[in-house]
């Protein structure tokens, strides 16, 4: 077009062009654009498509065997003569594994998130990043992997021992703070400086004795567990948690960043540590940001495949008790994985298609908790901008 | 509104304000121009629902300078961004009124909006060279437009870098990346890249707000010799600059366009209180 | 609340803050260090004259005259064990009927277990499987095996209440006085010479293909099929995304349409990867037709759907950080706005695109569950450039955990396994490095 415009006369008003030529030059843009907008549209057709084909590939399964029994009943013979495909049992694995990661991913990622935005120094995130960015990039099968190879056989031979140590370490400074924080809280109102200080002394020591024996009794408890398989739940909740741990952390980051200086620097010029300021005025502000980046990485841990389908036990039953972490269990993705190859794709059977009834399911459930997330992070941003 | 200005330099260096002290001494004597080269009758603009530029009506007289000043956001910028359509780019942006260049509608519905840019060059507040070399830079215009011969193109770079007062300082590297260069190059630079095209017209949208004085003398300098050349048309917030380099200067308040003047009469005997208030600092 | 107990609130709160990020840099350790540890040994180990046999039958490499001076060597002092063995067989012959069943099921144990050690004795019928044609190529197998041939394992059951125990017997002592006992600390003191160990360093471990279902061999069928399937991904994802992202950034107008595309785009980012599976397997396959069955091209096709999203967020990012002002300066030298996009947006946004490609690349070739059911295999050969459209391939997310989870030798394997999964991360890894650190170039760059 540049060259053919560059041969025109030297009329000085030669920007205006005929009518014909200038009608020409529009419909050669619009159809230009066009083509941008098709492909640019291509990944609202693809997601229709997604939706399409595995509700096609779902809906005969509902219409055979009806809702109740896939909902409600945990008995999953999908082989058998007759067959039952009852996926209660399966669906609640999902759930809890999911719960199981979420519990350990959410409130580290939330503590690195704000420890990122808030109180390392700059030089220091700088290598901070990274680290969180490859913890995202290993591929879920080497998480998999490490989870069935390393992590099963280590539960399996000395579980309780690490339960034990896991219990001390992280459990052990909490009670500490809330014996200070107690004894500071119960003593307070006394106006005498001095009674106080001798009222506050004997209660840290009574809680203090009183923690130190909790902490002792249920160690030795833990201690005694003995793990039956090291393929359980709770090994994919750990390993899933790393997984949905770099999603959270940045989003979360995101969120914490997008609260602006000045609310801060109002918290501190009240008297507040930095402690207070965060929990008190920056947490509440960036609290739906970070709700949207706990959903994500939830998500993240609901739709995984390979590491619950390799180290879960793949075993369809409900825990007994239900919140026994340290037994095996079966995922809605692990049972797609698994059962495909054996299910029939060409007439298509009742097996196939309750695959796809999973399928749907997942599709459905990330596609609305994606939807809130996103209206959420609108939300935070129009309040934050003041709209 | 718009006064005859065609005058202007003989009357200013024929009066002998206080103001015209800014003047330079020596000012260069226009051979041809002076018709009105581009025209705004009636000329509004809005963004969105706001009339940002209100019933505008002057004649910009072709070869001369014409400055525009006023405070902040009084719609200067959006005025000169309006004669070569750079204000398309925001999507709420619309006009009413006629804008003739040459006689020919700027919103014309057979205006062809890249050929009319290639006619009316524009230089702008921070300097923006491509990070490219300095070499790609000058010749991205000439060879949008076709030449594409490794000779002609040299010619081109080096007749507008000469022009621009820039060719000594850089003709050794010209392969050399221009973000390298100082900021007042790099402006320079930009003026160069843009005459390079050939342009009837020359906006320079606060050409000098991001440069230091030295650079700053520089650019109005290359002003000086650009006049007569080319029609200018320059937007600054700093009134001594648009007494030093112009002819004729216009005054926009609140998006209106109080007073349009030659620059010594406006300067010297302004017709408008509100003028002679903001040329006396009592509002900014 | 006490100022005191305020300011250990505030540093305990930091603390808390630090720790999650060291146990995170934890976490990527405990996982990183036992896969690079273990999986460098399958490149570099102690590798027995077994191994390089093996390289000289199957790979026709090393050299022919030292490899049969060290297996006259070994031989050596084989022949003496074979010997004992040939001695104890006589004797067995010539015992008591009840005394001989007593002793050949033990027997047959010892003599397995030699087998697996030495590979195939004298008067074995020969081997169908490669496995069973040689002993061990690898000296801490050797040990391992060393070690089940010495002791017999058996198990404690006596305390009901707790899992059983498991325990060693000596071997030697259910043949004392037999003419088999010199077997036993002969083989332990001259395993060395019968196995000859030496360091060695097997490249091509990278550059062979399996033989013997991964048993022996290396994993380029592996290697090869991943880089086809990223690849192929690449090529459709990476020039619809681009597009996609320029009409997002330069053309959209805000309103309804917009903001649907924009959902579309956030909904796909977060389609559980097994449906990506489902849906490649329900449309490209079952529905499209555009292979047979499982091929490259599906699981190619499928990933791409997968990576767009990512592309095409990288590429906005990439174009919105480009200034207005060159876009600015390009348009005001009468360019067209297709021009500007191309000669001056497009090379400035690059480097970030690139940045995002290579990401969404390692993305691509570290993913297992969409080619689950679209394109990947667990044995075969490297396929050859042409059967892309046709035939599926081996890869080495698919094959991590089909070595790990369904092989029948799973545990005697695990060097390949490791070898995989360290294959696998580092290039996964190598790939983000290198898009941090051209990031950080650009950014230096960018600010002149």
């Amino acid at each position: 077009m540049a060259a053919e415009r560059s041969g025109e006369s030297t009329r000085s008003n030669d920007f205006v062009l005929s009518a014909r030529k200038r009608a020409a030059q529009k419909l050669i843009t619009q159809f230009g654009e066009g083509v941008l907008f098709v492909l640019a549209a291509f990944v609202a057709i693809i997601v229709l498509f997604i939706f399409f084909f595995v509700a096609r590939d779902a809906v005969p399964f509902f219409q055979i065997r009806g809702f109740s029994e896939f909902f409600t009943s945990s008995n999953w013979y999908p082989a058998d003569d007759p067959a039952e495909f009852g996926a209660f049992a399966i669906i609640y694995g999902s759930a809890m594994v999911t719960l199981g990661s979420a519990l350990i991913a959410v409130p580290m990622g939330v503590a690195a998130a704000i420890c990122l935005s808030d109180i390392l120094p700059f030089s220091i995130r700088q290598y901070a990043k990274p680290v969180i960015e490859m913890l995202a990039a290993i591929p879920s099968v080497a998480f998999g992997f490490f989870a069935l190879v390393v992590l099963a056989p280590l539960m399996q031979n000395s579980g309780g021992a690490l339960l034990m140590w896991v219990w001390w370490i992280l459990v052990s400074p909490f009670l500490l703070l809330t014996v200070i924080v107690a004894a500071d809280l119960l003593t307070n109102t006394i106006q005498d400086e001095k009674r106080r200080q001798q009222r506050y002394v004997t209660l840290v020591v009574l809680f203090g004795v009183i923690a130190i024996a909790v902490l002792l009794k249920v160690g030795a408890v833990l201690n005694g567990i003995q793990i039956i398989t090291g393929t359980n739940a709770l090994n994919v909740s750990i390993i899933l948690s790393f997984m949905a741990l770099p999603t959270i952390v940045s989003v979360s980051e995101d969120a914490l960043q997008a609260v602006g200086r000045d609310i801060r620097e109002g918290s501190y010029a009240l008297g507040a540590t930095r402690a207070e300021t965060i929990v008190k005025t920056i947490l509440p502000a960036a609290s739906s940001g970070i709700l949207a980046a706990v959903i994500l990485g939830i998500m993240r841990a609901l739709g995984e495949t390979m590491v619950v389908w390799m180290a879960s036990g793949n075993s369809s039953h409900v825990p007994e008790p239900w919140f026994n972490y340290l037994e095996a269990v079966r995922t809605l993705t692990a049972t797609i994985a698994g059962d495909m190859g054996e299910a029939d794709q060409v007439t298509g059977s009742a097996r196939f298609h309750v695959l796809f009834a999973m399928g749907l399911l997942l599709l459905i459930i990330s596609f609305i908790s994606n939807l809130v997330s996103e209206r959420i992070v609108v939300r935070q941003r129009k309040i934050l901008t003041g709209q | 509104m718009a006064t005859d200005v065609r005058q202007a330099p003989e009357s200013a260096s024929a009066k002998k304000s206080t103001r015209d002290i800014y003047l330079p001494p020596e000012r260069k004597v226009v051979t041809g121009g002076g018709e009105a080269h581009i025209v705004a009758k009636n000329f509004s603009i809005y963004y969105g629902e706001f009339e940002a530029v209100k019933k505008v009506n002057a004649d910009i007289l072709s070869k001369y300078v014409t400055a525009i000043i006023g405070p902040s956001g009084c719609g200067k910028s959006t005025f000169l961004r309006a004669i070569n359509r750079m204000n398309d780019l925001i999507p709420s942006c619309h006009t009413s009124g006629t804008l003739l260049f040459d006689g020919a509608d700027i919103y014309g519905k057979n205006t062809d909006e890249v050929l009319l840019r290639k006619k009316v060059g524009m230089v702008f507040q921070k300097p923006n060279p491509f990070p490219k070399s300095i070499f790609d830079n000058i010749a991205y215009g000439p060879r949008l437009h076709g030449v594409s011969d490794k000779k002609k193109l040299m010619e081109i770079i080096e007749r507008s870098l000469k022009k621009a007062a820039i060719w000594d300082e850089v003709c050794d590297r010209l392969d050399k990346n221009a973000l390298g260069l100082s900021g007042g190059q790099q402006q320079r630079l930009c003026v160069a890249r843009t005459l390079a095209v050939e342009p009837e017209v020359l906006l320079l949208d606060e050409p000098t707000s991001a440069l230091d004085p030295k650079a700053t003398a520089k650019i109005e300098d290359l002003i000086q010799e650009l006049r007569g050349s080319y029609t200018i048309m320059i937007v600054t917030h700093n009134m001594q600059q648009a007494s030093r380099v112009s002819d004729s200067t216009m005054f926009f308040y609140e998006g209106v366009l109080v007073e349009h003047a030659s620059t010594a009469q406006l300067f010297t005997n302004p017709k408008d209180p509100m003028t002679e208030d903001y040329i006396t600092g009592r509002f900014s | 609340m006490n100022i005191g107990t305020r300011k250990i609130l505030d540093r305990s709160f930091t603390a808390i803050g630090f720790g999650s990020i060291i146990v995170m840099a934890l976490a990527l350790m405990v996982v990183v260090v036992p896969i690079l540890t273990n999986g460098l040994g399958a490149v570099f180990f102690t590798g027995t004259v077994e191994h390089r046999k093996l390289l000289h039958e199957e790979f026709q490499r090393g050299d022919t005259q030292d490899l049969s001076s060290e297996i006259a060597s070994s031989e050596r002092y084989r022949a003496k064990a074979y010997a004992i063995l040939s001695d104890f067989e006589a004797e067995l012959e010539r015992m008591e009927p009840e005394q001989q069943g007593k002793y050949s099921s033990k027997y047959a144990q010892v003599r397995t277990s030699l087998q697996s050690l030495l590979g195939p004795l004298p008067g074995d019928s020969p081997a169908m499987l490669t496995r069973n044609k040689y002993g061990q190529t690898r000296w801490e197998k050797a040990e391992e095996k060393l070690h089940s041939f010495l002791y017999e394992s058996k198990w404690d059951n006596s305390n009901s209440d707790v899992m059983g125990k498991e325990y060693f017997v000596r071997r030697s002592l259910d043949f004392k006085g037999t003419s088999l006992a010199p077997l036993f600390p002969y083989v332990e003191n001259n395993l060395e010479n019968m196995l000859l160990p030496r360091f060695t360093v097997y490249w091509g471990f990278l550059t062979d293909s399996s033989v013997d279902s991964h048993f022996f061999g290396g994993i380029w069928p592996e290697i090869q099929g991943t880089f086809f399937l990223a690849m192929g991904a690449m090529l459709f994802a990476f020039p619809i995304g681009v597009i996609a992202a320029i009409y997002f950034t330069e053309y959209a107008r805000p309103g309804f349409l917009n903001s649907m595309l924009r959902s579309a785009n956030s909904t796909l980012a977060g389609v559980p990867s097994i449906v990506f599976g489902m849906f490649g397997l329900a449309f490209f396959i079952n529905t499209l037709h555009v292979s047979e069955s499982k091929s490259v091209l599906a699981g190619s096709l499928t990933l791409a759907i997968m990576i767009l999203p990512t592309i095409i967020r990288a590429a906005e990012e990439a174009i919105l950080s480009v200034p207005k002002t060159y876009r600015e300066a390009s348009l005001s030298l009468g360019s067209t706005k297709w021009n500007t996009i191309l000669t001056v947006i497009l090379p400035a946004a690059l480097p970030g695109i690139l940045t995002g490609g290579v990401i969404s690349l390692g993305r691509a070739a570290g993913e297992t569950a969409p080619i689950i059911f679209t394109a990947a295999v667990s044995v075969g050969s490297a396929i050859g450039l042409a059967d892309i459209f046709s035939s599926p391939t081996p890869a080495l997310s698919w094959n991590i955990y089909n070595l790990a989870s369904e092989h029948e030798a799973a545990a005697e394997i695990r060097h390949v396994q490791y070898g995989m999964v360290l294959a696998l991360v580092s290039i996964v890894l190598m790939l983000n490095l290198s898009a941090i650190v051209l990031r950080a170039r650009i950014s230096k760059k960018l600010k002149g």
